[in-house]
């Protein structure tokens, strides 16, 4: 994005806040507290770039939009980092994701209430819709006329046109009488004019969402928030790796430590907003030891089951091309049969050839002739997966590990094993899944394991014992330091996160605004009956 | 060992292990490892040299697959637990260089690599059904 002209801020001059990460937890933040003319800067550890410069190459596209530093992954299933779920780059994740937006059910933020196990939201479920409402008004969200589980809802632009995997899908689950429909989903699909951006042209439903949105008609921050932020005088500071925070002698934030250009450099801040992901927030809170007198920093580390199911057809389905994940079922958020916590999302799939063969290795455990016979196969391939809930474990963790980066920062170690709950949806996930293919004409089919997102690290809460940030995002300890990204989540939301979590930063910035953690911390949630 | 894990088809095999060695020798990996794993170049020294008595020769595939067991016993530098995370790494490097090949793209119908072209609109695709192809797009192996 165009960043030559914006407003600068020297290092010495005391900011009103200070934003690290620029991906969908710090920009729509950025972009509020800027309108209300706080001065701003966000610290992007990736570099600046334009749609055009990204390429649907596989090979190239991770060194240009994923977090590629080496990340240490235990546990019993361990999950994926890089091109996976990890982001960089001014957009952050917002660059590589995959656009898919659902609305998160009242049920998941009610968990604990209906089911005994996990964490309720200490947010209202309207409360957050409204802020989701306008994020999609702000940034352009396509959907289908009617959504079925939704009947109130309304999108204001039609879905992207549906691939072969999603025809697949709408047959499958029709001979089953499962309802199933087009995917909201973050794409322009008709020519926008973003506002302080320019120019969004629709959707040319080149399957490439994974590898970066070439024409901007994806959602990403640095074509929607980020600009804006900008056109209020916002600074964005790229290729800036924050890595220490100063409290003054009354354990406020005074200052972030980082390094630009191989130089270590220091920017003094009134405020500061952590917004840096699932990962690197609490690795630095982490680093630094504040905001933990919970020691809950790190803890309740969760990633969705992303199980995938495959099958082979007759005709040729090529469905790398289109928008990826056009059909959504809301069936299974809370199965009538469930013998779990939680639920799922079912998507249709496409998938990019060298993601689908890794995914064949690790989460099928293919070799040899049956893995290059797999890939022959390949243009007649398509399946579906899901987003499922998970359940946090004490095992289920982000630590320091005692390796470091080239900043001087230890590594991120993360560990992550499913329980029971996980096996239980995703048994049954997979049984219906299978149903689908089957049932719309597949053979061969294959299931793939894999795990996607990274939740819950730094836990949002009503109890100062039991969390790491105040129902609103402040820190318990530490009284103008906010987190804001997926790593506030209390429990995992089967709903692909980064819509939520642009709703969450809105409503962070209006709570930061107010600034009244009395109002903040009381007890205000309405339990509808 | 390329030969086992990705049996190439037809004639013209890709050398898949010059690519995996060029792709080492840059440093680029997938931002992660397996707790337990020393970095990518060490782990794939430390493998070959555990595995180096039986390359080459017939046993190496059998011993590839009690590697991928997990089941492989070794008295180098890693334990039969590292080892077969190391050859599940090595597996996605291999297939993935193969794939990323302009042949073998060609062989597996996939032209996605040939979106995004700079027109007054990035090209990308309009004719998305089972069985359907764009003008533009190669005729593709017969399926």
């Amino acid at each position: 994005m165009r960043l030559d002209a914006q407003r600068r801020y020297q290092d010495d001059e005391v900011v009103d806040v200070v934003v690290v990460g620029t991906g969908a937890g710090g920009a729509p933040l950025l972009a509020r507290l800027a309108r209300e003319g706080l001065t701003a800067v966000a610290f992007e550890a990736g570099r600046n770039t334009e749609p055009g410069d990204h390429t649907p190459d596989e090979v190239e596209a991770p060194g240009d939009i994923n977090w590629m530093d080496e990340r240490i992954s235990g546990g019993s299933t361990p999950t994926a980092f890089g091109p996976n779920n990890s982001g960089t780059g001014v957009g952050g994740s917002t660059l590589h994701w995959g656009a898919f937006t659902p609305r998160p059910s009242v049920h998941d933020l009610r968990l604990r209430t209906e089911s005994g196990q996990g964490e309720d939201w200490p947010i209202d479920h309207a409360e957050l819709t409204a802020y989701i409402e306008r994020v999609e008004h702000e940034v352009g969200v396509a959907g289908p006329e009617h959504y079925p589980w939704d009947p109130s809802r309304r999108y204001r632009m039609p879905p992207p046109p549906r691939n072969a995997s999603s025809d697949m899908m709408m047959r499958g689950t029709a001979a089953l009488g499962i309802t199933a429909t087009d995917a909201p989903v973050g794409l322009t699909t008709h020519d926008r004019h973003q506002e302080h951006h320019g120019l969004r042209q629709a959707c040319v439903s080149c399957g490439s969402c994974h590898q970066g949105c070439r024409n901007g008609a994806k959602v990403s921050m640095d074509t929607t928030y980020l600009p804006a932020a900008v056109a209020f005088g916002a600074e964005i500071r790229p290729e800036s790796f924050v890595h220490g925070i100063e409290l003054d002698a009354d354990g406020r934030v005074c200052a972030v430590l980082y390094t630009r250009d191989g130089r270590e450099r220091r920017q003094r801040c009134r405020s500061l907003v952590l917004a840096a992901g699932g990962v690197e927030t609490p690795r630095l809170l982490l680093h630094t030891g504040l905001a933990n007198s919970s020691g809950q920093v790190g803890r309740n580390f969760t990633a969705h089951g992303a199980t995938q199911v495959w099958a082979t057809f007759d005709e040729s389905m090529r469905s790398y091309r289109g928008y990826p994940s056009s059909i959504i079922t809301e069936d299974f958020v809370r199965p009538a049969d469930a013998d779990f916590a939680g639920g799922y999302l079912i998507q249709s799939l496409g998938a990019q050839p060298l993601t689908f063969a890794t995914t064949l290795v690790r989460g099928g455990g293919l070799r040899g002739a049956e893995l290059v016979r797999a890939m022959r196969d390949y243009p007649r391939t398509a399946g579906v997966g899901i987003n499922a809930e998970c359940l946090p474990y004490d095992d289920n963790r982000l630590v320091l590990s005692d390796e470091l980066d080239e900043h001087g920062v230890p590594r991120a170690r993360v560990s992550f094993s499913p329980g029971s709950n996980e096996d239980a949806i995703r048994a049954h996930a997979v049984r219906t899944m299978t149903a689908i293919v089957e049932a719309a004409g597949g053979t061969d089919v294959r299931v793939l394991e894999r795990t996607a997102h990274t939740i819950g690290t730094a836990r949002m809460g009503t109890d100062a014992g039991s969390s790491v940030v105040d129902p609103a995002g402040r820190s318990w300890d530490v009284p103008n330091m906010w987190v804001c990204d997926n790593s506030v989540y209390p429990s995992a939301v089967i709903a692909n996160p980064a819509l939520t979590i642009m709703a969450l930063s809105l409503r962070t910035a209006d709570r930061f605004l107010r600034d009244d953690p009395a109002a903040d911390r009381a007890r205000t949630v309405t339990v509808a009956a | 060992m390329g030969r086992i894990v990705v049996p190439q088809p037809g004639e013209h095999e890709v050398d898949l292990a010059l690519r995996v060695d060029a792709q080492l020798a840059a440093g680029q990996g997938d931002g992660w490892r397996p707790d337990g794993m020393p970095t990518d170049v060490e782990a794939y020294r430390a493998a070959l040299d555990v595995l180096a008595p039986v390359a080459g020769t017939d046993d190496l595939s059998a011993a590839l697959e009690s590697v991928a067991a997990g089941r492989y016993r070794s008295d180098g530098r890693l334990d039969a637990e590292q080892l077969r995370a190391w050859f599940e790494d090595a597996s996605v490097d291999l297939v993935k260089q193969w794939l990323a090949h302009p042949a073998t793209m060609s062989a597996i119908d996939y032209d996605g690599f040939a979106n995004g072209g700079d027109g007054v609109r990035k090209q990308g695709f309009q004719v998305l059904g089972a069985g359907q192809r764009e003008a533009w797009e190669p005729e593709g192996a017969a399926r």
